[in-house]
């Protein structure tokens, strides 16, 4: 209400200010781009165009004629009746100039000449070629983020890491405000311009969450006075079947063997005497029948050698994957009239994944502004999108099943699994029971998730100029989220018949049965909503005078976001009646094999989280003829932390920098350097855990199922003496232009300090009921450096070369941490958690010295200085004893873009490179092999085993050991023999394009892609991928598509 | 430039106005602060947290089981080490019981801690008293749990100086954790249930939630271990005094998976969990003297065990059924506390009306074993075998085994075949005292139990 107050006494005092000049407007002839910086000169003026490409001459003004230069563009003279008639003025392009590249922080424009942070502007045309549904997609190996594809690693980085414990992911900031939805929502086509800011400057102006860098986009918006143009997009992409057998597994003889040995030892006999009848394999149960002399022995064995040879992964590429088909559509229209300008956009996206799986997403958006007042400008910027997504066949997973148990009989019918004995199966119930087998070749048919999304994003805003060079700005955004997710589970799948028969009863007198669960289908539901708005009001100052261009801005914002859920099962579910059934969730039942008391499961539960927070920032640069520029920021942030007290919320960070643009002094005479200019910055940023909580607190739990009493737990425990994070972090940059522009670039070093970092640090679980607390554990250092290379050299008229290079050199250590423990296995680290030792990498290897393999096949370790298999020793030594493997981050990335235009053709590849890095190697582990709970990725090792004397000198995989020694495994799996380099060179992409174009009308582009095309070279031997070592390799993606402009 | 000051003016106080509203907002609407009555009976009425954990470290370090080879085979190197009484490395990780019992204690400080908060001031209410009572209560059950596993037997000389554990009296963590003496331990233990004994309501239907006659079977277990027999006595009477139902096992069926499902005859206070691995009815064999040892009349060879394919026995008499092993109070522990004291006391026929009762509910009609010609000797002797049978599972025997080596001439020597190696534990040993946490030792600094 107050700004609505605020907006009216605006307006109230503007109706004051009349108008007294005449506006025109400076535009490249051929995109319609306005160009700032523009000088407009005549007699006894002398000005420049703004951001927008404005000037407003007064109307006391009166000169003949007005020259405009630039130093990209052809100088034009104009008479000022010229000027005066149409207001906009178009000039040509110089040839082979670097365009004076405009920054949009989010918060304000300005020219990247007087900007001082490290910046990069991504080339979109160097994307457009690349199918993607989202805009992530085609930024790898296009952009200084840094992708992991490990599967619970850090996805997205920029610059390596600012904090050890919280996310590492960048802010990701669409049209001015963080989008929080997901990133597929937001339109590639739509998008104009994507800015990923990096140093303390990014931190400085986007506060405590842009401590990881921030990616600014920005969407297409029309221009003034610009044509209407349409565009048109289509594409199409094709993936084949993933390869199942990439990962290192057992074959189905390595388990019979492993089988067949541990029935001889007596494993299986607890479990073939149990009466709550778990489930045994097909070859021990046939073992059970040999030796109980059930049946002809000779055909038991039989069926054991035929299932040796049964791969169950042949079943999966057979009958579950298939080709997977992506296609998008988009159609926009651009344009603007003289006080409006507008875009309309709509786009199609249709997926459907290897699994069948499907997604349909359509997005709409329309941008419209309008000048109400040549000093008032309004705009509205509408997107809706909804999206549907079902799921598909089942996913091959290698946990908990053995790999010959096959899908589909030789006739291709289903076969039936089970989760007890499938003896008891057979018989159980006498009949009035549901089939208890599950199908997993058809099972897909009978269950189905669908979610349903639904977005609105609304932004609006206004533009008032108060006086000359000082502008009010504010704007709104709303954005409303709907999540409709449903699982569907038919009357006759396994979930509903598992669970109707667990809780059955059966009256065997009378020959009936009854369950507490209804006949019918079980839907499971949960439906989410997340409502947000943004606000934001501020004054932008900009004003040139004498030699000095002075820019401020000052302003506050507001967020508020609520995040709403509710989940519900629904049972008996008839889908020709639509009707639900009752059921009891306040008596118990009981298991109908175990016998167990168990009740209904009840699964409603329902959550709201409201998150706020408020910001006020202020910043200015001054800039002294445009080539000495200092610049300044403050920022603080708070947000609604529980229980911290509200002079504690308040987090302030600030940020300086300069710059010098060294090849505009009047000495600087190199020829060859067309242009050159030293930056650099410094600034602290702080960052404040979310779980932190001055107080103990209460979280409030569904009644206890016991008692039905209203139950607590205690959610957070108190941690007052829980400091900020603290990062500061230091840039020093140089850009360039050499030889007429043909080569240019940037150069950057840095240095990342982050003081009082979060980490969990082990806890006296006496004194409090968690094995951790956040505790301020840990002090780091980072540095880098960025190395940006763009050249463009034609070759006549009909060629060019224009390969881009982009070095990130980083790497980090820790210098500080508080870890009460000395003994090696406490300091063990795998990468994906913070190596304690004080002088290495973040993330890294710290590993057991691996001294080969004994006589009998075990593991060799070190203690005091002696080979050792004592491995309980081994771990408690002190932790000096690890070995140092190397970081788990890439030290060097990067990629090599190489374009080439031949005429109308171009061509392009995207290479990528990760150097400096290790990986760890998966291998067997005898405790999940006896338990047959994972036979995943590294467990192919065992048929490379150790298996009689000599072996050691040909393999370094331990002899298998029964009884299990958990010591013994875990000390293998944690020696540095399983340590890999993780060095490659992949090809990520290759396009080719032909630009085409009929009677001037229509402009087009015809394209085709291909995507990962994989691995150039690789510096591990083992065949494996380092960035897909425990997950399915991605095939190959093969796109065509068109692009066509009228 | 005046309407520049003036929106700066308003700016400024817009900011202000509505910052601190706008700021205290709670972000998670399932997540407050405990500030009355409702919340902090909320806390202690979690039954998963407060009765229900991972419990049995005590009956799978004493002698009423044992694993076959091919189960101790199966199992990892950690579970049959401590089977084995093994070095005490290899009970770092998995003795959640640690965990599990210093969390109900951390809940029920919390609770004390916030209800003096709540109730500063204020008139001191019914409510009020209970929950307090219960806080009480659930600490010194959780301290007399810890103790009986991580500290040698009450030793009226060594008491003082033997090692306790530490006693956690408040919910801020950083005061330093420390062992105390038994002697401070036990009298901890008894001044919490003094406290509770004045607070909490004689008898409650729910029986998760700490009674009267609740505290009085706990303090007369506690004065037991003491050695205290007349207060033991005194407690254990009074407990009898409030309820002294006994399950009659004549009523039960044994044919049932779970014979004791739904009936809370005699339970007293239920506490009970998942069974530790070595308990899992997989591996977990009745020790067959044990089991031999139950007449063919006594009803509870049926109703306790069932046999397994190969002969061997499981047990399955949990009081809770499938929720896990009951370790919890019943009046029973009355009644064998009454007969040991007045047996100690040389009031052998009261004993033997007490024990009657008992026996009465325990044998098959007719069979029950005649106690007129017993002497105070062999009197004493079978009311340790009445406790042997009837507490098994319950986490008593570990206790009873310390207990008995350290004041009585005869010994009890618990013995195993580790791996086709006898192991056993001779009298007094040190290893009767578990090893705290490696974690927690290198953590705090406290002294370890010697091995």
């Amino acid at each position: 209400m107050r700004i609505t107050f605020l907006f009216i006494l605006i307006l109230c005092t503007l109706t004051k200010v009349s108008s007294q000049t005449i506006r025109i407007r400076v535009v490249d002839q051929q995109s319609a781009a306005p160009i700032s910086e523009v000088s407009v000169s005549g007699k006894g003026f002398i000005g420049k165009t703004d951001m927008d490409g404005y000037l407003s001459l007064p109307t006391t003004v009166k000169v003949d004629s007005l020259v405009f230069s630039h130093l990209n563009y052809v100088k034009r003279v104009l008479s000022l009746a010229q000027v005066q008639n149409g207001n906009i003025v178009d000039l040509k392009k110089l040839d082979n100039v670097l365009e004076e590249v405009v920054i949009n922080t989010g918060y304000q424009k300005i020219e990247q000449r007087i900007s001082t942070g490290a910046v990069d502007k991504i080339a979109l045309d160097r994307t457009q070629d690349i199918f993607g549904t989202n805009i992530f997609q085609k930024l790898e190996g296009n952009s200084p983020i840094l992708f992991d594809k490990g599967s619970d690693r850090r996805a997205m980085t920029i610059r390596g890491l600012s904090s050890i414990n919280n996310s590492n992911l960048p802010l990701i900031v669409l049209d001015n405000f963080p989008f929080e939805g997901d990133l597929n929502w937001i339109n590639p086509e739509d998008i104009a311009d994507i800015t990923i800011l990096k140093d303390a400057v990014a931190a400085a102006i986007w506060g405590a969450r842009a401590g990881n860098g921030v990616v600014v986009i920005t969407t297409k918006k029309g221009r003034y006075k610009m044509a209407n143009k349409i565009n048109l997009t289509s594409a199409i992409q094709f993936q084949s079947k993933p390869d199942l057998y990439y990962p290192n597994q057992i074959s189905s003889s390595g388990v019979i063997d492993l089988e067949r040995f541990l029935f001889e030892k007596g494993y299986y006999k607890n479990n073939e005497n149990s009466y709550t009848m778990p489930y045994l394999s097909p070859v021990v149960e046939r073992l059970i029948a040999i030796r109980n002399g059930l049946g002809n022995a000779a055909d038991h064995e039989r069926e054991i050698e035929r299932l040796r040879t049964l791969d169950v992964r042949d079943d999966y590429a057979r009958y579950m994957y298939g080709t997977s088909v992506n296609q998008n559509h988009n159609l926009s229209f651009e344009g603007g009239a003289s006080q409006l300008r507008y875009q309309l956009s709509a786009r199609l996206d249709d997926n459907v994944g290897t699994l069948n799986e499907k997604s349909k997403r359509s997005l709409l958006r329309s941008f419209v502004e309008i000048e109400l007042h040549p000093r008032i400008k309004i705009f509205s910027d509408i997107q809706y999108v909804n999206e549907r997504a079902t799921s598909g066949k089942k996913a091959y997973s290698a946990i908990g099943t053995r790999p010959y148990i096959m899908l589909a009989d030789t006739d291709g019918s289903a076969l039936r699994h089970a989760d007890y004995r499938v003896g008891y199966l057979d018989t159980v119930g006498s009949g009035l029971m549901k089939d208890w087998f599950e199908y997993p070749l058809n099972e897909y048919q009978k269950q189905r998730s669908t979610i349903l999304s639904n977005m609105v994003l609304a932004n609006l805003g206004a533009d008032i100029k108060l006086a000359d060079g000082l502008n009010l700005q504010g704007s709104y955004r709303y954005q409303y989220i709907s999540t409709e997710n449903k699982s569907t589970y038919d009357a006759d799948s396994y979930m509903v018949r598992d669970l109707i028969n667990r809780y059955t009863q059966i009256d065997y007198k009378n020959g009936t049965a009854s369950s507490g669960i209804p006949n019918g289908g079980i839907i499971d539901q949960s439906m989410g909503s997340k409502k947000s708005y943004d606000l934001r009001a501020g004054l932008s100052y900009r004003k040139e005078w004498r030699n000095f261009l002075v820019t401020a801005l000052l302003g506050a914002e507001w967020r508020n976001t609520t995040n709403e859920n509710m989940t519900n099962r629904f049972y008996g579910f008839d889908p020709n009646t639509y009707t639900l059934a009752k059921v009891d969730y306040l008596n118990p039942y009981r298991h109908f094999i175990n016998k167990s008391t168990i009740y209904l499961p009840y699964n409603d539960g329902k959550t709201l989280r409201t998150d706020r927070f408020m910001s006020q920032y202020a910043n200015a640069s001054i800039a002294y003829k445009s080539r000495y520029i200092l610049t300044g920021s403050v920022r603080r942030d708070a947000s609604n932390l529980f229980g911290v007290e509200t002079n504690e919320r308040w987090q302030p960070l600030w940020s300086a920098g300069y710059k010098w643009n060294l090849s505009d002094e009047q000495f600087f005479g190199v020829g060859w350097i067309n242009s050159l200019s030293l930056r650099g910055s410094y600034g602290v940023s702080g960052n404040v855990d979310q779980s932190r909580s001055a107080i103990t607190t209460i979280r409030y739990m569904k009644p206890d199922q016991y008692t039905n009493l209203p139950r607590a737990i205690i959610g957070q425990y108190s941690n007052p003496n829980l400091r900020w994070e603290r990062n500061t972090t230091w840039n020093t940059g140089l850009d360039f232009a050499i030889f007429g522009n043909k080569l240019s670039g940037s150069l950057d070093y840095y240095v990342k300090w982050g003081d009082d970092l979060f980490g969990t640090a082990p806890v006296d679980y006496t004194a409090i009921p968690s094995k951790g607390v956040m505790r301020n554990i840990a002090a780091m250092k980072g540095e880098g450096l960025d190395i940006r290379l763009n050249a463009n050299i034609p070759f006549g008229n009909k060629l060019s070369f224009s390969p881009q290079l982009m070095v990130n050199v980083n790497s980090s250590k820790v210098t500080d941490y508080h870890f009460e423990g000395d003994y090696a296995y406490q300091f063990l680290s795998n990468g994906s958690s913070v190596n304690g030792q004080i002088g290495y990498p973040v993330y890294s290897i710290l590993a057991y010295k691996w001294l080969g393999l004994d006589g009998d096949g075990n593991p060799l370790g070190e203690l005091a200085g002696e080979a050792s298999t004592d491995y309980q020793q081994i771990r408690l030594q002190d932790k000096s004893v690890l070995e140092y493997k190397g970081s788990v981050v890439p030290k060097y990335s990067g990629y090599f873009n190489p374009a080439l235009t031949i005429g109308n053709f171009d061509v392009s590849a995207n290479l990528l490179y990760k150097f400096g890095h290790v990986f760890r190697r998966r291998s067997l582990n005898y405790g999940e092999l006896i338990a047959m709970a994972a036979l995943g990725a590294g467990s192919g090792d065992f048929e490379k085993r150790w298996k009689v004397a000599g072996d050691e000198y040909k393999t370094d995989i331990p002899a298998f050991l029964y009884p299990n020694d958990s010591q013994r495994n875990s000390f293998y799996e944690n020696s540095s023999v399983l340590v890999e380099s993780a060095s490659h060179i992949r090809l990520q992409n290759v396009s080719l394009a032909y630009r085409f174009s009929v009677k001037n009308k229509f402009s087009g582009r015809l394209f085709c892609n291909a995507t990962n095309l994989g691995l150039i070279w690789k510096k591990n031997k083992k065949g494996i991928d380092p960035d897909y070592f425990e997950q399915l390799k991605p095939q190959k993606l093969l796109a065509v598509g068109v692009r066509l402009t009228y | 430039m005046k309407a520049l000051y003036f929106i700066l003016g308003l700016l400024f106080c817009v900011q202000i106005l509505s910052c601190n509203k706008f700021l205290d907002e709670k972000v998670d609407a399932n997540l407050k602060e405990a500030d009355n009555l409702d919340d902090l009976d909320a806390l202690l009425n979690s039954t998963q947290v407060m009765n229900y954990y991972v419990m049995g470290l005590g009956e799978a370090s004493a002698d009423n089981y044992y694993l076959d080879k091919a189960s101790w085979e199966s199992i990892d190197i950690v579970d049959r080490e401590i089977y084995g009484w093994g070095p005490e490395i290899f009970f770092q990780n998995s003795l959640s019981a640690w965990l599990d019992y210093y969390k109900t204690i951390y809940y029920s400080n919390h609770v004390l801690t916030r209800l003096n908060k709540i109730t500063a001031g204020s008139v001191q209410n019914k409510r009020a008293e209970e929950v307090k009572g219960k806080a009480y209560f659930f600490r010194a059950f959780g301290f007399y749990k810890l103790v009986g596993l991580f500290s040698k037997a009450y030793d009226k000389e060594g008491a003082a100086t033997d090692l306790g554990i530490p006693l956690r009296l408040t919910d801020d963590f950083n005061v330093p954790s420390e062992r105390a003496s038994v002697k401070v331990c036990y009298q901890q233990i008894l001044d919490d249930l003094y406290m509770a004994e004045k607070l909490l309501p004689m008898e409650q239907s729910n029986r998760h939630l700490p009674s009267v006659q609740a505290a009085y079977v706990l303090l007369s277990s506690i004065y037991q271990h003491m050695q205290d027999f007349e207060k033991s006595l005194d407690y254990a009477k009074k407990a009898l005094s409030i309820n002294s139902k006994l399950k009659d096992m004549k009523t039960y069926k044994a044919t049932e998976r779970y014979p004791f499902i739904g009936s809370e005859e005699e339970i007293v206070f239920i506490v009970a969990g998942g069974a530790y691995t070595l308990l899992d009815k997989k591996y977990c064999k009745i020790d067959t003297t044990l089991y031999t040892s139950y007449s063919q009349h006594d009803l509870r060879k049926k109703l306790f065990f069932e046999i397994n394919k190969d002969g061997s026995y499981y047990f399955k008499g949990s009081y809770v059924g499938s929720r896990g092993l009951f370790m919890g109070l019943t009046t029973a522990d009355a009644y064998l506390n009454t007969v040991e004291a007045l047996v100690r006391l040389n009031k052998v026929e009261e004993a033997k009306e007490y024990l009657a009762v008992f026996l009465k509910n325990r044998y098959a009609e007719g069979y029950v074993p005649t106690l007129a010609e017993k002497s105070q000797h062999e009197l004493l002797k079978l009311t340790f075998d009445e406790r042997r049978k009837e507490f098994i599972m319950r986490d008593s025997r570990w206790s009873d085994i310390k207990r008995l080596n350290k004041i009585d001439q005869e010994t009890i020597i618990p013995m195993r075949d580790v791996g086709g190696k006898k192991v056993s534990l001779q009298r007094n040993d040190n290893r009767y005292a578990l090893p705290l946490p490696a974690e927690i030792i290198e953590i705090t600094g406290m002294p370890q139990n010697p091995r």
